[in-house]
């Protein structure tokens, strides 16, 4: 502190007028409001047209509880109570609108994302902002000003980093922004409330611990943390408050408890056991590996190189405390961490709660609950109050704060061209799926992944998708999933033989599959079995009576056998379902040509075209032209 | 603690406090912007020139520099992709700069100007320092503007232009700037009084000054120079220091001698001995030259007319001290020069200075190195001082500073002009090197102008410029005939690479026999030409001459074991002559050796999956799809593969469910046969007969393994069995003719063809490509028959 105290003395005489020094009083609130929305729209504008990948496909191209049409209190509320990962309603509700404007288009879902991001950026700043101000963060005589600065910055570094973008442009994970902007929320109304003693703030603070765990079960942890901050900021570490509030302090971990129950059907280790059935690893691997799990977190926080950052990070497992022996570091070195916090939480208070801050927040995801490995978006959280800890050094160690904005600018523009970088694979599916491989090139749901888009038939290369299918199958063989979709594109590419074989066997590993059930029935229908074929269709439909394209299927087997009323309505029926399926406009206008109903089948032949032009599939439009010219120069 | 920080100590001192305390004004930022703007306007049209020159084999053929990720690894691997010196810092700038945006010289220029201008900045920064130390009392008010000037002048001179425009030279200017960085480093850091401080200045100095070294060799003079400014500025010249260090400062030279001979080894000697074999003059006519040169440089510094200024100087050697009458007297005037400085140095010791930097700096390229005699380029750090001379003059003779400013400005738009208009050529490539031609029309000109044409595309010009290149080589062969070996070795050698890249224009316009009789002139030239042998080959196996591109590209891989290509061609001869085995081996050598070609992968797979190792086959097309996913042929082969893969096991499958079915049997057996597994067929066959004995497919099937077999007698022997079931139908005899016709009997093989052609035999498409009828295709029968079908 003292080094800083000099400089800025040194740096308040007059000095000539030079022009580096003319005191321009920076408003960093209106600066923050301006700047960190266009911020994030520079450096997410590249991902605006980013496709669904992942989890999106799940959650929101084929969550249908969420596709609904007409917005009225009971049909919400039931889509919500439906939906895939109904606890995370506040993000569905929000999926839910965003289909309500601009149906599946990923534009909306992108701009929501970045303004979300946006926003929490603020709110970053606004908190860091008071916090750095109370009079016992032990800052000394900050000056606002100064305060201001920090806050500023440290908020800014956050909004570009790079590790950010698995949270922003990818779109599902806006439930952990979301959560990530209520907790925030959460903490500044509690200050403020406890600053100004109003008791509606405290309610608020409720409400946005509510809808922060209803975006995403992180949420949960609000409470520990302004807890511990009521402890070392408001109450000075005091001893006494500890032992007054311990019965409170009971309460709340009863509380946590109590919706770990909840959340588990009453049986918290029965469910957190079942759950390990369907990972590689059991509890003690899990545990272990996230201590060095930890640190790789730290090390991308500070460090984040677009090469080293990855959807889909294959992490080595530690098998024990001493395999591989940088478990046992790690170990050590994270007790240390703790204790360092600790000890320096009387003359360091802030840096001591950036590293708690570091640990609560990564509690959940990176403990003994069985979710994957890592994933880079359990950093946004986190990784806050860690930057700050970066910032603030870089403003102790330069001599005058002007030094330290430069510093904090340079850092900025690195991060920026990280993220900017990193937004360019986000931005494409096919180069998302590439970047995954080449970082993480023998697990097996990129291996997945990757054979998915290479099937795509925008790019086509059909054979190659076989064979990584077949690489993926070698690493996981009891894979219905890849089973199914290589069974399909073994059929379609003329390789019926092997093709019917991976469906069978994806039907035997999973029965319950009504996409398994159409792909069968597709393929028979095509090899001329009609019979077996409708029988599939009706299985997938007994599964999933909703599921258009059983619908559609089930009127081509129909209209195979001659029954070209009842093919209509089946087919009639997936078109209301959806409307978008280009197939289906296709084929049920090819239908009501042949049954002679012209002026149907110009409509939905039209309808075809837009939607094969809209997705750029150039054959397909150009066959549906075709196909209308032809009936247009005859009626 | 916080009392003593309110007076600060050190404040008693008023330099310190001006040089440390602020180091940036409003003046400082305005130079800044100045300078910026004098930089990169006069820069500006450079930005569009293309790759010359040496940049060639540097940059654009230069694979290894050519990175398109950034790793440890890959930065790595183009610090030191560098043909012939270790300059690994420029190299590695390159290989980003490749990186961020490809072959585009846009980007590397822009790199190049914006190191030109921290030059400046720095020289800027250095001079201003210099002037505000005690020793010059005079200039310290206007030192600002002083330095300035002079890096001003120094920024915009035409000269610089050959440093800066020209992509390769930014190891010059690289090396440059660190020099003068460090230099700037080692100023602050003797005159700070914090020790920390002082000691963090001269650390980074020491860094600045490594980055020099591994920029440029040149840059090795560096502590010469630091010694210079310390005696000069920081002692005051004072005798008694020299004296009383002098030892330290041999231990200091000899030790960093020892240093540069322990990193480079050998090599330096080399450098010095070796260098001679291939030029034009001796050691000693080059040490007698070069005084010339000196003397040159100054008058090119005072006049640096476009006119006078060249890429490549052609500039007459002195054979003795009179031969050039010229010899003598710039020795003399050297002398004077130094004499002065020495003179000078109490009473105008920045000039003094000035002309010592001058001479040291150009010592390394300029004495006894066996490199080229004149460099433009090399004046880049020599001159950096010499800008300081104008300045001084006009402001001591035009007291008042405002007017004293003007006809410096003035001289700067002048210099700035010149070097805008030499920059007009270098953007333009062409325009730079017919200007070369105009201006010194040797050999090496016309291949520098028809290399920049043919790449520019503009193919019959080059060609016309390759051919008055090689006219002119041939002349000086003739006009020399006793000239040294070596040199002559080397003339030939660029004649040979003149014929090599003529020939490629030729075969690139389809003039395949004009191609071949370049090539052969290449090779006579310089017999181990691995290229032109490798081009000549595939020449070859283009029209149909395999067997003799097979010995020229022995001959080039003898001449260079490590051509991947030449390997990869071997591959493809080999793979047409059907000695697939041998196809596979120079293939698999191929890609030992470069492993990212993706026609070399796909061609073997082609030739694996010929074989019927499938597996493998699927391996590397994918390996060619990862590289090129564009291919189709590829995709579609891949495809392929897999569809026979799935027929196999569509065909195992069905004889595990039928094992009592003996057709599977025979299907299964046509597919091995067809990709050479005839032994694994032999065992279907004779299981699917012991099934049905005497079925004539299978019996058809086991004759036509027997006769890929080379077991004739037995292939007969099934054939006829066959023929003989079938009551003699058109396939069984047409299989019949097959068999007799690759034995050599071509008359029983007509008999056969004759009478399945009565039989209703038109498929005479077939008949012209299959080839075990290969044998059949000069009998009478045949010509007269094939016409008519």
């Amino acid at each position: 502190m003292q080094v800083g105290r000099i400089s800025s003395k040194l740096n308040s005489k007059p000095l000539g007028g030079a022009l580096l020094d003319s005191k321009v009083q920076v408003s960093w609130y209106d600066l923050a409001l301006v700047l960190f929305p266009i911020l994030a729209w520079g450096l997410y504008h590249g991902v605006l047209h980013g496709p669904f990948v992942f989890d999106d496909l799940a959650q929101i191209k084929e969550n249908y509880p969420l596709h609904v049409k007409e917005f009225g209190f009971v049909n919400v509320l039931e889509g919500l109570r439906t939906s895939r990962l109904s606890g995370r309603f506040v993000a569905n509700f929000s999926f839910m609108l965003n289909y309500w404007f601009g149906g599946l288009d990923t534009y909306g879902f992108h701009i929501v994302n970045i303004g979300v991001h946006a926003v929490t950026g603020i709110l970053v700043f606004y908190f860091l902002r008071i916090t750095l101000l109370l009079p016992t963060t032990s800052l000394g005589d900050v000056s606002r000003n100064r305060a201001s600065m920090i806050a500023f910055w440290t908020a800014l570094l956050w909004l570009v980093h790079p590790l950010a973008t698995q949270t922003t442009s990818y779109i599902v994970q806006r439930m952990n922004g979301l959560s990530s902007l209520f907790y925030i929320g959460g903490l500044l109304c509690y200050i403020h409330g406890r600053i100004r003693r109003r008791k509606l703030l405290f309610a608020l603070c409720g409400l946005c611990f509510i809808l922060s765990v209803g975006s995403k079960e992180i949420g949960v942890t609000l409470p520990v943390v302004i807890l511990l901050y009521e402890w070392y900021f408001f109450q000075d570490l005091s001893s006494t408050w500890v032992k007054r509030g311990l019965p409170w302090l009971v309460a709340a971990f009863l509380f946590v408890f109590a919706f770990g129950f909840v959340l588990f059907d009453l049986h918290p280790l029965a469910g957190i056991a079942d759950y390990y059935r369907i990972r590689d690893f059991n509890v003690m691997e899990r545990i272990l590996t996230q201590l060095r799990v930890v640190w790789f977190y730290v090390s991308l926080i500070l460090f984040p190189h677009p090469g080293r950052l990855n959807l889909e990070h294959d992490f080595p497992l530690s098998h024990s405390l001493f395999d591989p022996l940088s478990t046992f570091f790690s170990f050590v070195s994270l007790l240390a961490l703790l204790g360092f916090a600790v000890g320096i939480a009387k003359k360091h208070r802030l840096f001591s709660f950036c590293i708690l801050w570091f640990f609560i927040t990564l509690a959940l995801e990176s403990s003994f609950i069985p979710l994957e490995l890592v994933f880079e978006h359990r950093t946004y959280l986190p990784s806050i109050m860690l930057v700050l800890a970066v910032v603030l050094l870089i403003f102790r160690a330069s001599r005058n704060s002007k030094t330290a904005c430069i510093l904090c600018v340079c850092l900025a523009l690195f991060l920026c061209l990280g993220t900017l970088q990193r937004n360019q694979v986000w931005a494409d599916q096919f180069a998302l799926m590439s970047d995954c491989l080449k970082k993480s090139p023998h697990k097996y749901r990129v291996l997945y992944n990757y054979a998915k888009a290479l099937s795509d038939d925008r790019v086509g290369r059909y054979g190659e998708a076989i064979v990584y299918y077949r690489r993926a199958l070698e690493k996981d063989p009891e894979n219905d999933k890849a089973h199914n979709n290589l069974g399909v594109l073994l059929a379609r590419q003329g390789m019926v033989h092997q093709g019917l074989k991976h469906l069978h066997k994806s039907l035997e590993l999973q029965p319950a599959n009504h996409k398994a059930h159409l792909n069968l029935g597709q393929v028979l229908l095509d090899a001329g079995e009609t019979v077996q074929a409708m029988a599939c269709f009706e299985k997938a439909l007994a599964l999933e009576p909703r599921y258009a394209p059983a619908l559609h299927n089930l009127g081509l087997a129909y209209e195979a056998m001659g029954d070209r009323k009842k093919a209509a309505g089946y087919m009639e029926e997936a078109l209301v379902l959806a409307p978008g399926d280009l197939r289906g406009q296709y084929n049920y206008a090819l239908l009501m040509n042949k049954m002679g109903e012209k002026g149907v089948a110009l409509r939905h032949f039209r309808m075809a075209m837009d939607l094969a032009q809209k997705q750029g599939l150039k054959d397909f439009a150009a066959q549906a032209r075709a196909a209308l010219a032809e009936l247009e120069g005859q009626s | 603690m916080s009392n003593q920080n309110k007076h600060p100590n050190h404040n008693s001192d008023p330099i310190q406090a001006q040089t440390n305390g602020n180091p940036i004004t409003n003046l400082d930022i305005a130079w800044l912007v100045i300078l910026f703007l004098a930089c990169f306007i006069a820069y500006w049209p450079s930005l569009t020139g293309p790759f010359v020159f040496d940049d060639l084999h540097n940059i654009f053929y230069n694979t290894p520099l050519q990175i398109t990720n950034l790793s440890p690894e890959t930065l790595w691997q183009a610090a030191f992709s560098n043909p012939d010196f270790f300059r690994p810092l420029p190299m590695a700038s390159f290989g980003v700069n490749h990186y961020l945006h490809g072959l585009d010289t846009q980007g590397f220029h822009l790199v190049n100007i914006s190191i030109h201008f921290l030059a400046g900045v720095f020289l800027f920064l250095f001079i201003r320092k210099t002037f505000s130390l005690p020793a010059f009392g005079q200039y310290r008010k206007n030192a600002a503007h002083l330095a300035a000037f002079s890096a001003l002048l120094w920024l915009v001179h035409p000269i610089q232009t050959q440093s800066v425009a020209y992509i390769v030279q930014r190891m010059n200017s690289m090396a440059g700037m660190f020099f003068i960085l460090s230099l700037l480093f080692y100023a602050y850091g003797r005159t700070t009084p914090d020790k920390r401080r002082s000691l963090l200045l001269l650390t980074l100095s020491a860094v600045a000054a490594l980055c020099a070294f591994v920029s440029k060799e040149n840059a090795l003079v560096l502590p010469l120079v630091i010694i210079l400014f310390e005696w000069f500025f920081i002692r005051d010249l004072s005798t008694e220091w020299l004296l009383r260090h002098w030892w330290k400062i041999a231990i200091g030279a000899g030790a960093f001698a020892l240093l540069i001979w322990i990193v480079i080894g050998d090599d330096i000697l080399h450098w010095i001995g070796n260098g001679y074999d291939i030029r034009r003059f001796t050691l000693m006519e080059r040490v007698f030259t070069e005084w010339r040169v000196v003397v040159w440089y100054l008058s090119l510094m005072l006049l640096p007319l476009t006119s006078r200024m060249n890429l490549i100087h052609d500039f007459s050697v002195s054979q003795s001290l009179f031969s050039n009458w010229q010899t003598l007297p710039a020795l003399g005037l050297i002398t004077v020069f130094m004499v002065l400085a020495f003179a000078l140095a109490k009473k105008h010791r920045l000039i003094s200075f000035a002309l010592l930097w001058f001479f040291i700096t150009l010592f390394m390229e300029s004495s006894f190195i066996g490199l080229e005699l004149v460099f433009e380029h090399r004046l880049y750090i020599p001159s950096m001082m010499l800008g300081i001379l104008p300045v001084l003059m006009m402001f001591r003779l035009i007291k008042q500073p405002v007017l004293a400013a003007i006809p410096l400005l003035c001289l700067a738009m002048a210099l700035s002009y010149a070097t805008y208009e030499r920059n007009l050529l270098w953007g333009d490539g062409i325009k730079l090197m017919e200007d070369c031609v105009a201006k010194n029309p040797g050999a090496r000109s016309h291949y520098n102008l028809a290399h920049t044409l043919f790449l520019k595309g503009e193919l019959q010009r080059s060609i016309d410029q390759y051919e008055m290149g090689l006219l002119g080589d041939r002349q000086t062969l003739e006009n020399e005939p006793d000239m040294q070996e070596s040199r002559k070795q080397h003339i030939q050698n660029r004649m040979a690479e003149a014929h090599s890249t003529r020939a490629a224009i030729l075969y690139g316009a389809g003039d395949y026999n004009a191609a071949m009789q370049g090539y052969l002139k290449a090779l006579l030239l310089m017999p181990d030409y691995d290229l032109a042998l490798n081009n000549l080959g595939l020449i070859l196996a283009k029209t149909g001459n395999i067997s003799e591109a097979v010995q020229y590209y022995t001959k080039a891989l003898d001449a260079n074991p490590d051509r991947a290509d030449t390997l990869a061609n071997l591959g493809d001869a080999q793979s047409a002559l059907g000695n697939l085995e041998q196809a596979v081996s120079w293939y698999s050598q191929s890609l030992a050796l470069s492993p990212s070609t993706a026609w070399v992968h796909a061609n073997l797979a082609r030739v694996l999956v010929n074989q019927g190792d499938f597996q493998k086959g699927v391996d590397h097309l994918m390996e060619a799809l990862a590289l090129n996913p564009e291919d189709q042929e590829s995709q579609n082969a891949l495809l392929t593969v897999l569809k026979i893969l799935n027929e196999i096991e569509r065909l195992e499958d069905a004889i595990k469910a039928q094992p009592n079915n003996a057709v599977y049997y025979f299907q299964l057996a046509k597919l091995w046969e067809q990709h050479k597994k005839l032994e694994q067929a032999v065992r279907l066959c004779e299981q699917g007969l012991a099934l049905a004995p005497g079925y004539p497919i299978g019996l058809n099937q086991l004759g036509q393994i027997r006769m890929d077999q080379g077991r004739f007698e037995e292939a007969e022997g099934l054939l006829k069995q066959t023929a003989q079931l079938l009551e003699e139908n058109i396939p069984s005899l047409y299989n019949l003719a097959c068999l007799y016709a690759r034995q050599g009997n071509t008359d029983q093989a007509v008999e056969y063809l004759k009478a399945a052609v009565d039989k209703g035999f038109n498929a005479w498409d077939l008949l012209r490509t299959d080839p075990d009828m290969a044998n059949i295709r000069d009998t009478e029968y045949y010509l007269s028959h094939a016409r008519n079908g």
